[in-house]
């Protein structure tokens, strides 16, 4: 056997898949050539260090309505915590509190003076926000109101143009001023 | 919602825990992969909506990687495997938890390197178990073909890798 035929015996011996019927030539090879013994042991090292990165919890994800109900394995077993319940409705506002930490830690805080000033807004309770604004941690989002949710669009809008303009500024400074324009 | 919207999103709930799966082994963050599950699932949506995958779970296989291997780029703009420093820790419990994310954060910047066909492969045989011939039918390739991909995305992985560790 010669090295090119050795190769797809490799990839079976590398996929796990080498049949009992092709071991002995797989063997009889391997001892014989230098080359190619290096080259399964620095490959074998290479599953290895793959297969050594930790794969995830489980994650469980289902749809209600409009929303994606995502409960992950975080928590104890006992827990059935809800860490993160996103309105997956195109083209309206999506909540995406990760995808940049500052600014989502902005929205989560600008969604709570909302709350605050709804009157200004004139919207419904139709947003529910659980988590202190600064807090990183996992949180709990319902918007189920699609008037809301254009609300929420608007005013993500506004802070990200505000943040932008002035990074600086502190989150209740950005908030407000953005809110601000909001009015007008 | 439509009747096609209920059926699509109760298939996508089969797979959700792949879609994680696969964006958390590139991200190696909780919240970046759920932000790839939002993102798949709203592509997913938009794809049934005109004409559902034949075969989803390779469809979003490939659909999952790209956006993870998208947003990795974001978050960490042109690092080149041998730039990315390595990690000094206080004691030896951080310094395994930091050889472990610098490790994954290796094997990302390889995976981000290799030809799309050579990272599903590798994916679907890895992290997935799949049989070559699985993964050949799925991808509709010759069983010779997916062992090819797979020998040369473990030869890529394997000199990045040591090219990273010089």
């Amino acid at each position: 056997m010669n090295c090119e035929d050795f190769d797809m015996l490799m990839a079976d011996a590398l996929g796990d898949e080498l049949s009992p019927d092709d071991r002995p030539d797989f063997e009889t090879h391997l001892a014989s050539c230098d080359r190619c013994r290096e080259e399964y042991a620095s490959a074998s090292d290479v599953i290895a260090s793959l297969r050594s990165i930790p794969g995830p919890e489980r994650v469980v994800v289902r749809r209600e309505g409009d929303r994606l109900i995502i409960q992950d394995g975080v928590e104890p077993a006992s827990s059935t915590a809800i860490h993160d319940e996103t309105t997956l409705r195109h083209g309206s506002a999506r909540w995406r509190s990760s995808t940049n930490p500052t600014f989502g830690s902005l929205m989560r805080y600008a969604a709570s003076l909302l709350i605050a000033f709804t009157g200004g807004y004139g919207l419904h309770a139709g947003l529910i926000v659980f988590g202190s604004p600064d807090s990183t941690a996992s949180t709990t989002v319902v918007v189920d109101s699609p008037s809301t949710g254009a609300e929420l669009a608007s005013l993500e809008g506004a802070i990200r143009e505000t943040h932008t303009r002035k990074p600086t500024r502190s989150g209740l400074a950005t908030c407000l001023i953005a809110m601000s324009h909001g009015r007008r | 919602m439509t009747a096609s919207g209920n059926a699509s999103s109760a298939n996508f709930e089969t797979y959700t825990s792949d879609v994680y799966g696969w964006a958390y082994r590139l991200l190696g963050r909780h919240h970046d992969a759920l932000d790839v599950v939002q993102d798949v699932f709203l592509r997913w949506d938009a794809q049934c909506a005109k004409h559902a995958p034949d075969q989803p779970r390779p469809w979003l296989r490939r659909v999952t990687l790209n956006r993870a291997i998208d947003l990795r780029r974001q978050r960490r703009p042109a690092v080149r495997i041998d730039d990315v420093p390595h990690p000094v820790a206080a004691d030896d419990a951080s310094a395994s938890l930091l050889d472990r994310e610098h490790l994954r954060d290796q094997i990302a910047a390889a995976l981000d390197s290799l030809s799309e066909g050579q990272r599903l492969v590798l994916v679907a045989k890895v992290y997935d178990e799949m049989t070559f011939a699985t993964i050949a039918d799925e991808m509709d390739l010759a069983v010779s073909t997916v062992k090819t991909h797979y020998l040369r995305a473990v030869r890529a992985l394997r000199d990045r890798l040591h090219k990273g560790l010089e």
